[in-house]
């Protein structure tokens, strides 16, 4: 579906804005008597709080006011839930324990806040920690997630007199005929570690409440402007429209900054009202490891039952998933693990269970995969084992059990995060694994050139594992699209952006429908004064839902320009050109009008106007998917390990994807590249760890270990394939998370593979060379 | 993540510097490259109550022959500098060698030779090398002057035995005898990342092809560089053989090395590394001293 | 973080027992200790100054004595807090009499460290640690031989904390010429594990005479 604009890989249009630094982030915000904001953190996981004395405190210079969470009064209450209830799944048991802004009589997790200082500068803030009291009682912390489930050994919410934040159990078949049909059973615990999102960029927020106007003015690196306008004027008892949330150029989003309700977008805005002055916060990377959201931590006991011929009859898997401290983004992380657990394999009977446990730890929300790598994870080591168990080539039981293009539409009978029954929309996931086999020339690796390295003694492995990913769930998103008297488009739409070039494609859309050139398409994303209406930049929906609604409006909007030309050139609709930026006659193009005339003389100021008739050339578009588009694909990466040290080398990653319609090639190509980025980061690199006190022990990238340009393999290759989303009229997938989703699958099968003498299985997801050779000690002394 | 207020010294001098020094004592904290000692303010780990930058003393900051053939090394040099001088590489291939694996070379245009020894980190590679190269250190206060080894001069993690008042000033680096050979080898987690075991080789050959001198250090397995006894014990007077190395490497992991365990690695796993790291090591040390080093 | 060992003391019980029962004494033994008083028979609380490379500061505990059996053995827990963290630590103390004059000392416990320190400091801690313990023993062994020697001679103790030790050394001058800390005494400190492991050891010893 290439065209003029749409489709060509062209360079991004907000790079040299970014590249010469003349783009503006949180930071460069500055507001003539703006004061500086730092939260006061909890070091312990849990305990009572019995006293905090900041009387010092307001005595030091510099310093403008303490807050705690009593000096709030009404103000302080949990929540509101940023995610409902999973009520649309029958018998589901969910136990809503939202964000509180601050810790009020107990703390919860290792970096809750404890109060707030408001001083003349960040550092000053700081200098007055040392002055505040505090008395905490410590708790026993609650870390493991079975013994959380087990109450043990505290409760992380005494109210609720358990630990269960959610008990969901789905089933499609019944697993335990097919069990009971099986010639093997295979069951496996694995563990999915922990991962952060550690965006380049920390979160900030900038609030300056205009007295005289009566309006707030907000700057947060939010990645859902609008919802968190909304929270904040409600909190607040203004109109929607008393506030203004603007995103600045924001250095990475990766799903944590989704959250509201927290301390910074909760408190600041009332103190600033209180106090008159503009207020800033920007986290500190510390911060940001305690304090803002991370994801992954699941204990899974699953099961597979197949049939001697390795075809699968069913899948069983119990999960504990690790909430944190609260529950505010309710069950959608844990329900992406249930719907991507059989993936795009053929399971007639799967049942899910999650036991979702609260702990003394920091909360968990979506970061890229949110939910979907965990499940990926547990079916392909369920694959793996299943075909070292029936002496299968793991490309061969994947290729049996892939299911057709024919059978799709698929109805899953699993609902997801979207809370209705998830839908395989379309795709070829044979193609996509036989594409791949053929791109990591397969059958010659397994038969000469993997033979011929083992008998140099050389440790070479592959993994080859196959993954789908939901997107573009709905509700919906929304744009407006109007050509300026500059005869340039300006196009305003309410999701924002954090670096994936939302500028770059949207212009492409709506310069393929207004024949104009994308650079003279203005893109304005995340600014609630704009537009708002819309839910936020989440499960790579951007381009899917935010570009469709974009597209709705540019069809619109391309109407009004013919049927406005026609009346202004006296021809009929049929006999008018678009392109180049003006409209003409056919044939006749000295009897032309540039777009720029056009939309002027479609907003007259004197006359009469045809009834139904709007002026300008502008219109609104939404767009709302019924369910979410899947993606889907396939990984194979080549590994070689030096037996002495385990060191690691990835020789080639070779990755085949399918995202439907492709908007622009080089944008796909850098969110597939990222991806995979991070997958191998969460594979072998960055584990988030928390001793049994909850303590976080990898606060600082000296212990939390970013991947490196020099980690990477040499080239990360991309196989395209596209099977359009019947879902939307461009038949666009998201891709944005597809690179970190079966990664570490892909990562430990090959790991395995390459210290094949030893029969290795490693039942987790985050490696390292010292992991690895435990594992080897272990399994060497097995004999 | 701010640090904590400070008082700001900048001499322009190397006298006034120990002067500072001498009337701040236990309150005053040389800052030199600041690579290691400003993220340790930022987290308010280190609370100093003034600072003493010597990064305005030109005179602080040489890299000169000395008159038996080796180099001097100011304390402020520059890292980089050292790693790309010529009469440093002509004179000790083992400081380029090394130095690649210092962090990124960012760090390493603004961290200091003397710094980073005086800094003592256990998994430091420049404290190891001044102990490998038999370094002798410099240190001056005011009004005074005394050596030591680098072997002295390290005590512990992060200790060495500076006066509070008192700044490593320059590291003598004594010549290698002629067919001299050296090696480094490390693993760490990723390329510029810390090393979580290594050993430096110095070897020299008698005209037999017998080992005359060996000083082997194991890095960041124990608090402070370890100088391999063994090593002297059972290669002293031998040729290379696969057979001897081995013994070593054994010897080293088990009876010398002392590693931790940690977030990223076991100490079993670190013991291993040692095995296999001074087999490498010894061998490419004694075949470079073999081609004339 | 799991504390476990031995020690042997070159001398009998008695003299050991006697030597940590006195705070004065243990005080100046112990690097950086700036004050130890005893609030009752059960707790003590004091405050103590220590340096690490570049990392240093204040800190105060407060030392709780339970699970006594005199004169074997007893449970200490130490809690202390601070700007830069915390730390909690719990330890068994045995002590047996060789037979040959000299005293075998085992710990086993468990150090609990949170905050920035446990955060962004985990190299630190690991890697110093067992350095700081085995320079804890160290010194309370020359101090227990001046106690000895001063003992034999029938002169007064003379015994300053080694200035030539690795890190006693600058806090022991710290602790000796008193302080120019900027900082006030107060809870405001810096926790490093062996310092509880001492008191520990200390307040065991000193408690586990049955109270003699």
């Amino acid at each position: 579906m290439t065209g003029k604009v749409f489709g060509q890989p062209i360079p991004r249009l907000e790079d040299q804005f970014l590249l010469t630094g003349t783009a503006k982030f949180i930071d460069d915000i500055e507001i003539p008597g703006m004061v500086h904001a730092a939260f006061l953190r909890s070091d312990y996981a849990h305990a009572r709080i019995k006293k905090i004395d900041y009387s010092a405190a307001l005595k030091r210079p510099g310093v403008i006011a303490v807050y705690t969470a009593e000096d709030f009064g009404d103000y302080w209450r949990p929540g509101p839930l940023q995610v409902p209830p999973p009520t649309a799944i029958k018998g589901s048991q969910f136990n809503a324990r939202p964000l509180v802004p601050i810790a009020k009589d107990k703390v919860r997790f290792s970096g809750e806040p404890l109060a707030v200082v408001i001083a003349e500068s960040r550092y000053i803030a700081e200098d007055a920690f040392d002055d505040i009291i505090v008395d905490l009682e410590p708790l026993p912390a609650v870390v493991d997630l079975e013994e959380a489930w087990e109450n043990k050994p505290a409760l992380v919410h005494d109210d609720l007199g358990t630990n269960m934040a959610a008990l969901v159990k789905q089933e499609r078949g019944n697993y335990e005929e097919a069990r009971a049909k099986a010639d093997v059973v295979i069951s496996r615990k694995i563990l999915v570690n922990r991962n952060a999102a550690a965006a380049m960029e920390n979160r900030g927020f900038v609030v300056n409440w205009d007295e005289r106007e009566q309006e707030m003015t907000v700057w947060a690196t939010t990645q859902a402007p609008i919802p968190l306008r909304n929270t904040i004027a409600a909190r607040l008892g203004l109109f929607e429209n008393q506030v203004r949330v603007i995103t600045p150029f924001i250095g990475g989003g990766f799903g944590p900054k989704i959250m509201t309700s927290q301390a910074d977008d909760v408190l600041l805005p009332w103190i600033a009202m209180k106090l008159k002055r503009p207020i800033k916060w920007i986290e500190d990377r510390r911060e940001n490891f305690l304090a803002t959201t991370s994801e992954r931590d699941q204990v899974h006991y699953a099961e597979i039952a197949l049939t001697k011929d390795g075809v699968i009859l069913g899948v069983k898997d119990v999960f504990y998933h690790n909430t944190g401290a609260y529950d505010p983004y309710g069950m959608t992380v844990p329900l992406n693990t249930q719907t991507h657990t059989i993936s795009n394999y053929r399971v007639p009977s799967f049942y899910t269970e999650i036991r979702m446990v609260f702990t003394n730890q920091m909360v968990v929300t979506p970061v890229r995969g949110a939910g979907r790598p965990e499940g990926v994870f547990v079916m392909e080591r369920l694959m793996d084992a299943a075909a070292r168990e029936l002496n299968m080539d793991p490309a061969e039981i994947r290729l049996k059990n892939l299911l057709e293009p024919n059978e799709l539409p698929l109805r899953t009978g699993i609902i997801g995060q979207d809370f209705v029954e998830g839908v395989l929309d379309s795709g070829n996931y044979k193609a996509n694994l036989q594409k791949l086999m053929e791109m990591v020339e397969y059958e010659k690796f397994r038969k000469e050139i993997q033979p011929a390295l083992r008998a140099q003694g050389k440790h070479v492995g592959m993994g080859i594992v196959c993954f789908t990913e939901g997107t573009a769930v709905g509700p919906y998103e929304g744009a407006r699209v109007t050509i300026g008297g500059n005869g340039k488009v300006s196009v305003a739409t309410g999701i924002s952006t954090q670096g994936q070039g939302h500028f770059t494609v949207f212009a492409q859309i709506v310069a393929e429908q207004l024949g104009v050139k994308a650079e003279d398409v203005n893109v304005v994303t995340g600014d609630t004064a704009h537009f708002h209406w819309g839910a936020g930049t989440f499960a790579s929906r951007g381009a899917a839902v935010a570009g469709t609604a974009i597209y709705n409006a540019a069809v619109k909007v391309r109407e009004k320009i013919f049927a406005t030309a026609s009346k202004w050139l006296e021809v009929p609709p049929e006999q008018i050109e678009l392109g180049d930026g003006k409209v003409w006659v056919k044939g006749k193009p000295e009897q032309f009008i540039t777009l720029g005339d056009l939309a002027f003389r479609a907003n007259p100021t004197r006359g009469v106007i045809e009834p139904g008739v709007e002026p300008g050339l502008e219109a609104t578009g939404y767009y709302g998917p019924p369910y979410g588009a899947t993606g889907a694909g396939a990984v194979a990466m080549i590994v070689e390990i030096d037996p002495e040290t385990m060191e690691l080398k990835i020789k080639r990653f070779v990755i085949v994807h399918d995202c439907g319609t492709v908007i622009n090639p080089l944008l796909l190509e850098g969110q597939v590249e990222g991806g995979v980025s991070m997958g191998i980061g969460n594979a072998f690199y960055e584990k988030m760890v928390y001793d049994e006190n909850g303590q976080l022990l990898t606060a600082s990238f000296m212990d939390y270990l970013m991947p490196q340009a020099t980690d990477m393999p040499p080239k990360i290759e991309i196989g395209h394939l596209t099977t359009t989303s019947p879902l939307n009229p461009l038949g666009i997938k998201g891709v944005g998370e597809a690179g970190a989703i079966p990664t570490p699958s892909a990562f430990v099968q090959a790991v395995e593979d390459a210290l094949f003498e030893y029969q290795l299985e490693i039942p987790e997801s985050n490696l390292s060379p010292s992991k690895i050779f435990e594992y080897v000690q272990k399994a060497s002394k097995k004999g | 993540m701010k640090p904590v207020n400070f008082d700001y010294y900048a001499p322009t001098s190397v006298d006034e510097a120990l002067d500072n020094l001498a009337e701040l004592g236990y309150n005053g904290k040389v800052l030199a490259g600041g690579q290691s000692l400003i993220p340790t303010l930022n987290f308010r780990m280190a609370r100093p109550a003034a600072l003493v930058d010597l990064n305005n003393i030109p005179e602080l900051a040489y890299i000169k022959p000395t008159s038996d053939g080796g180099l001097a090394i100011g304390t402020m040099t520059r890292d980089s500098k050292v790693e790309y001088n010529p009469e440093v590489a002509k004179r000790f291939p083992l400081l380029p060698e090394v130095m690649k694996f210092i962090a990124h070379p960012q760090i390493r245009n603004r961290g200091t030779f003397g710094g980073a020894i005086a800094h003592a980190d256990p998994a430091g590679q420049l404290p190891a090398v001044s102990v490998a190269m038999n370094a002798t250190m410099r240190l001056r206060r005011k009004g005074q002057e005394r050596t030591v080894t680098a072997d002295e001069f390290i005590i512990g993690p992060f200790m060495t035995v500076l006066e509070p008042d008192e700044m490593l000033a320059e590291v003598i680096l004594p010549p290698n005898p002629p067919r001299t050979g050296s090696s480094y080898k490390q693993v760490s987690r990723q390329k510029g990342g810390y090393a979580q075991a290594a050993v430096i080789s110095v070897v020299t050959l008698d005209d037999r092809n017998r080992c005359k001198d060996v000083r082997m250090v194991l890095m960041s397995v124990g608090e402070r560089p370890i100088l391999s006894q063994k090593a002297r014990e059972i290669l002293m007077g031998q040729e290379a053989s696969n057979e001897a190395f081995r013994a070593v490497a054994e010897a080293a992991a088990t009876q010398e090395a002392d590693p931790a365990t940690d977030l990223h690695a076991t100490a079993d796993y670190r013991r291993s590394l040692v095995r296999v790291l001074v087999v490498r090591s010894l061998t490419e040390a004694f075949d470079r001293a073999k081609r004339g080093g | 973080m799991k504390i476990e060992g031995e020690h042997v003391f070159k001398g009998p019980r008695e003299e050991v027992w006697e030597m940590f029962r006195d705070p004065e004494v243990l005080a100046s033994a112990m690097p950086g200790t700036q004050a130890l008083n005893k609030i009752d028979d059960q707790h003590y609380e004091g405050t103590m100054n220590i340096r690490i490379g570049p990392v240093s500061g204040t800190f105060a505990g407060t030392l709780t004595v339970s699970d006594e059996n005199p004169p074997e053995s007893c449970t200490l827990t130490v809690d202390g807090r601070g700007a830069p963290g915390f730390a909690k630590g719990v330890g068994n103390v045995h002590f047996t009499d060789l037979g040959d004059g000299t005293t075998k000392m085992t710990y086993s416990g468990e150090v609990n460290i949170g905050g920035t320190l446990a955060s962004v400091g985990q190299r630190m801690i690991d890697s110093v640690s067992k350095s700081m313990i085995k320079t804890a023993f160290d010194t309370l062994d020359k101090a227990l031989e001046a106690r000895l020697a001063a003992k034999e001679s029938g002169s007064a103790v003379e015994f300053k904390a080694p200035t030539e030790a690795e890190f006693a050394k600058n806090v022991a001058k710290d602790m000796a010429g008193g302080l120019t800390q900027v900082t006030e005494v107060r809870m405001l400190m810096y926790i490093i594990p062996v310092a509880f492991v001492l008191f520990l050891i200390a307040f065991t010893l000193s408690k586990c005479n049955g109270g003699g």
